[in-house]
């Protein structure tokens, strides 16, 4: 991913043949570091944001862009877990929140977690990130290898607004979001890294090739959310749910759970497996699939038939 | 909406993330690239 988006921006400087004002070897040596080294999930907003006032044709809003972009620092690898700033005054927090809220039939909201709730939800990963160490190291080598940023926010108090559990974009690719006001433990969390990891695994696939080729116009009624989604939604939400039934499965067959974590991973094993028999029939009644999206499912669909 | 006239013109399909969207549509772009959200309680969401 992070060698495609070298190639596209030295595309766009390319093709922009000096008309950007950014420096020139400033921006070769951003991109040796990007092709050498984990950069910011913020990269691939600040990207996106120039290529769209580029379409505007607003040259100079884009060099300012890239001019910020080719300010982020590199990353050493690990994975760092962090809270959200406050929107209203951090330009960090807005650009999470902006490229989270990009569904304009929901309002969709995010605050800086308290402090208790941020403590409560970092221990949850770790614990978490243990269970996996020990009874999925495979995952846990992947979640580690995609994610670069668990960034942990609170979601609105109105009990009539949508709120949510996590959250994840192509455009913040290795950052996912997770709402810090829960407390399902640690079976709990494996799963919500399994699902938020899964969606940056699709972005990863998707990068070249489209995994659905359904207008996103089009809606369709979705056994995983209450709202009528697109069929790239309902694709992610049914390939997701079998990674959270594999990866409960496997901590189960590992024989590292206690009696109690047994007891709702088997309960959750069971409601994964019925929203991907909900989510992968409406998939197969109505998706027009790439090859790739075909394959990619297809490793679900083989697995899920297998295993349940 | 792509105008003929812009100082810089791309072609998308080279471009990581656009490349699936076929007429330079900015917003059908920010509707393929649309954040996958999970909603409260509801299991897995997208």
């Amino acid at each position: 991913m992070r060698s495609r988006l070298a190639d596209s921006l030295g595309y766009i400087f390319e093709q922009a043949n000096g008309q950007l004002e950014v420096t020139d070897n400033r921006v070769e040596d951003f991109l040796t570091r990007l092709r050498n080294k984990p950069i910011s999930p913020l990269a691939f907003s600040f990207y996106s944001d120039a290529v769209i006032a580029i379409e505007e044709d607003d040259i100079e809003g884009a060099s300012r862009i890239l001019g910020e972009l080719i300010t982020l620092p590199s990353r050493n690898g690990d994975l760092e877990i962090s809270a959200l700033a406050d929107p209203k005054d951090n330009s960090v927090a807005q650009r999470y929140a902006r490229f989270l809220n990009t569904d304009s039939s929901i309002t969709f909201e995010i605050y800086p977690p308290s402090k208790e709730a941020f403590l409560s939800c970092q221990r949850q990963i770790h614990d978490a990130l243990a269970l996996l160490d020990s009874g999925d190291p495979e995952l846990a080598g992947e979640i580690r290898a995609l994610l670069r940023e668990i960034v942990l926010a609170s979601g609105t108090k109105d009990p009539t607004a949508y709120t949510f559990d996590g959250a994840s974009s192509f455009m913040l690719w290795g950052a996912i979001i997770i709402n810090a006001d829960r407390n399902d433990g640690a079976i709990g969390m494996v799963q919500m890294l399994a699902h938020e990891s899964a969606h940056n695994l699709l972005f990863g696939f998707s990068a070249d090739e489209a995994l659905v080729e359904n207008s996103p116009d089009e809606l369709f009624s979705s056994p995983l959310r209450k709202d009528p989604r697109p069929m790239d939604g309902i694709y992610h939400a049914t390939f997701v749910t079998a990674r959270m039934y594999r990866v409960v499965h496997q901590l189960i067959e590992s024989g590292v759970l206690d009696a109690a974590s047994k007891a709702k991973a088997q309960k959750d094993m069971a409601e994964n497996t019925q929203l991907f028999k909900q989510g992968i029939e409406t998939v197969q009644r109505f998706g027009k699939l790439s090859a790739l999206g075909e394959n990619v499912m297809r490793g679900a669909i083989d697995y899920m038939a297998a295993a349940t | 909406m792509k105008t003929s006239n812009k100082r810089v013109k791309l072609d998308w399909s080279r471009l990581i993330g656009f490349n699936q969207v076929r007429s330079q549509q900015s917003e059908k772009a920010k509707k393929m690239l649309a954040a996958k959200i999970g909603g409260k309680g509801g299991g897995a969401g997208a």
